[in-house]
């Protein structure tokens, strides 16, 4: 006898096209000009806070940088979604997130100038500091909707990692104990195309990388990342469903600048790759949304440029004024500070080190 | 007032080589616009201003430029003018100044290394830590070479695969400074007499990587003869009233470009490059034809971007001004990328008969153009002086065959043969 057993499929949803055409059938109900607004400005500070530390970092004013330039769409609709009790748990591009998270620049300015109290994280951001290590944050991020699971707590985690994350094995992981603990966890996959300088059709031989979520029993879908809304509309249902179930998000956008400012992808990819996604710039269209409702101009759009580029400013200056406390290495890292650490900390202080 | 001084600008950087200025000493600049090109042993990037400003450019164009170094000032007039002198020319000259300002003395003391020194260091004459990756010790002990006596030329004296390879083959020269930059030949004596050891300057290694990629493409060539007279003629009469009109002087090479276009429009393979990985051709459907240019540090290719788009007159004027950039060392990186198809013109060079170039990675096919000689005809079964360009065309033979190209080459030899109707194109 032979007999199916399993079957499966994976849905793709696009609600804002290119053009700025929006399909009323699935646009999200609870959206109106408010939240699109917001999510615009947010996308735009975004970018515009993205081209001024990669600036710096070029001036030896900032540190190694992952530039955000064209996912904007995925990081901001993603955040918007997320309700004041979730947490989030990033990797190292999600510039966009913090922002749309009332993260305070100021701290963000520090973080990226290199110094220790950037990574001071307030307890009401509910969210993790910047993880470099490729997938390391996805067990960290289960780990935390166990505990709220543990606790009761009304809080769903959302994470992000990248297409070339997926194939770590923290990531197959931690999704499967999220898939059997039945905890709240939201995977974000910002599948940007380009792991480094490895495109996504070398990376795996699966059609989709949502689909890798099956293995897990986990439900799936892709977006259009480029799509602010049908993002937005993606992670609000996953956080809103009462059943708090897992859920795996594969967004589709592309990584229109360098992978970190360590990088030169002239050497791997023709300019040509990156033109082709030019039309389908997040930002482009939410505008040309907002504007063909009457509901943005030129006139709003220079003066929320000049508001923002003021408070980045006014950000970089502080960061560059502030005088860090050597201290702050040993503070920062654990809610307290474990035995062997303050040896450390203790010989440090007697032999006065930094200021040698 | 601000300094720009050049920092570590990818992980681990510890030097970069100013390619071209985008402002002119004395200009304006606002901040955060992009001022200087740099390139490092791993990217070539746009270093931007730091505030708005008048800038006085402290770094050159082609020099190397250490992390620490000042690459540019920006302020007012006055602030500028009170500014501390800072000497850039010392450093191709001696010892380069590292992050750390004091100099180091001993360093700065070394006498200079005598030509005719042993090329591998004996022990004794130093102890140091050997830093090299397994690999480099792996190629060490198959080549026989006892790292302790290799210097390292890597960051931190790094033993490098190269040190190993040259202590191995007994050319090293001599323990190198880790900070040296500027390319210096060192002269060294042989039993077979004088050899001068010269350094590759960062052309020199573009077009040895670029003539290795070239190298792995399996390629045939395709020669034919073209009767030259009718394009000859119209680049005689039409020279005048161009010059006049658009104040550009007329050459043989727009009309042969406006030909290839044509040809490849209808040969869209020879458009192409081809993608080993994937098996796959990629068919572009632009026209940018790149043309090889003579520049004072060696071979560049200008492209001319749609060509398909521009006219005779057009086409002329943007090889004049590309060219000048080559001339000028001014030309861009952008100015000379992504060619889809390219032209020597060997006949410009005033010698040779029939060339065999190399294609222009990875582009199918280059198109050697040579010198248009007068030559005995037989017209209506006389014998009279013709004219004749010889071309060669150079494929990869992957993507088209032999008669493909013959039949490429015909197009463009029809349109050459008929500059008439070419125009109307």
């Amino acid at each position: 006898m032979l007999s199916k057993v399993f079957e499966t499929s994976v849905n793709y949803l696009q609600v804002l096209d290119e053009n700025g055409k929006l399909d009323p059938s699935t646009a999200p109900k609870d959206l109106d000009d408010k939240k699109v607004i917001d999510m615009y400005k947010l996308m735009c500070f975004a970018r515009s806070l993205d081209a001024k530390v990669l600036s710096l970092q070029r001036q030896g004013r900032a540190v190694t940088y992952a530039p955000l330039i064209g996912q904007e769409g995925e990081q901001i609709g993603s955040a918007y979604a997320m309700r004041k009790q979730d947490f989030f748990v990033p990797n190292f591009r999600q510039h966009g997130v913090y922002l749309a998270r009332n993260f305070p620049i100021d701290t963000f300015a520090l973080y990226w100038k290199g110094f220790e109290e950037g990574g001071i994280i307030p307890k009401d951001s509910h969210a993790f500091p910047v993880i470099v290590p490729v997938a390391t944050q996805i067990p960290h991020a289960v780990g935390v909707a166990f505990a709220q699971k543990y606790k009761n707590t009304n809080a769903a985690v959302v994470t992000y990692v990248g297409d070339g994350g997926t194939s770590e094995g923290d990531f197959y992981e931690g999704m499967n104990f999220a898939g059997a603990l039945g905890l709240h966890v939201i995977f974000v996959i910002e599948n940007n195309q380009w792991a480094i300088s490895v495109p996504r059709t070398q990376q795996t031989a699966a059609k989709t990388l949502a689909q890798k979520a099956v293995a897990a029993g986990i439900d799936c879908m892709q977006v259009d990342g480029n799509d602010a809304i049908a993002v937005y509309k993606a992670v609000s249902d996953a956080i809103n469903n009462p059943e708090k179930k897992p859920m795996v998000i594969e967004c589709l956008t592309y990584r229109m600048s360098l992978h970190t400012t360590a990088d030169d992808p002239t050497k791997y990819r023709p300019d040509s790759a990156v033109e082709a996604w030019k039309p389908k710039d997040p930002i482009l269209r939410v505008r040309k949304y907002l504007q063909d409702k009457g509901a943005w101009d030129d006139a709003k759009q220079s003066a929320m440029e000049d508001e923002q580029s003021k408070i980045i400013s006014a950000a970089v200056e502080k960061s560059e004024q502030f005088k860090p406390d050597p201290k702050s290495m040993f503070q920062n890292v654990y809610s307290f500070m474990p035995d062997v650490l303050k040896e450390e900390f203790d010989d440090a202080v007697a032999n006065n080190f930094w200021q040698g | 007032m601000k300094e720009l001084r050049f920092v570590d600008v990818g992980e681990g950087i510890t030097e970069g080589h100013v390619r071209k200025w985008l402002v002119k000493d004395g200009d304006t600049v606002k901040e955060d616009q992009p001022i200087v090109e740099v390139e490092t042993d791993k990217a070539v990037i746009n270093l931007p201003a730091p505030i708005s400003g008048k800038i006085s450019i402290s770094a050159k164009d082609n020099t190397t430029v250490n992390v620490g170094d000042l690459i540019a000032r920006i302020g007012t007039d006055a602030e500028l003018s009170n500014a501390p002198k800072e000497q850039q020319d010392q450093r191709s000259a001696g010892p380069t100044r590292s992050m750390i300002p004091e100099p180091q003395p001993q360093q700065a003391s070394q006498p200079q290394q005598s030509a005719a020194q042993p090329a591998v260091q004996t022990a004794k004459e130093e102890v140091h830590d050997i830093i090299a990756t397994p690999s480099v010790r792996k190629l060490a002990r198959g080549l026989g070479v006892d790292l302790m006596k290799v210097k390292g030329t890597g960051p931190s004296g790094k033993i490098l695969e190269e040190d190993v390879k040259n202590a191995a083959s007994g050319t090293s020269s001599q323990p190198v400074s880790t900070q040296q930059t500027t390319s210096k030949a060192s002269a060294q004596t042989t039993s077979k007499g004088d050899v001068e050891r010269v350094p590759l300057t960062q052309t020199r290694k573009a077009i040895a990587r670029n003539m290795e990629l070239s190298w792995t493409i399996p390629r045939a060539v395709h020669m034919d003869l073209i009767d030259a007279e009718a394009l000859y003629n119209i680049v005689q009469k039409e020279r005048p009233k161009v010059e006049k009109a658009f104040n550009v002087k007329l050459t043989f090479l727009p009309f042969i470009i406006k030909s290839v276009v044509r040809a490849l429009m209808e040969n869209p393979n020879f458009n192409a490059s081809y993608d080993k990985e994937k098996q796959e051709i990629l068919v572009k459907k632009y026209f940018n034809i790149g043309i090889a240019a003579e520049a004072p540090d060696g071979l560049k290719v200008i492209v001319i971007k749609s060509a398909d788009k521009k006219s005779i007159v057009d086409i002329a004027k943007e090889l004049r001004e590309l060219g000048e950039k080559v001339r000028n060392q001014t030309i861009t990186i952008d100015e000379m990328r992504d060619s889809t198809f390219t032209i020597t013109n060997i006949g410009s060079l005033g010698g040779g008969y029939l060339s065999v170039p190399m294609i222009n990675y990875p582009d199918v096919g280059i198109l050697g153009v040579h010198l248009i000689r007068e030559v005995p005809v037989v017209r209506d079964n006389m014998v009279k002086i013709g004219k004749e360009l010889p071309i060669s065309l150079v494929f990869d033979h992957r993507v088209v065959d032999g008669a493909d190209a013959v039949k490429f080459g015909n197009l463009v030899k029809s349109y050459l043969e008929d500059p008439d109707f070419l125009e109307m194109l």
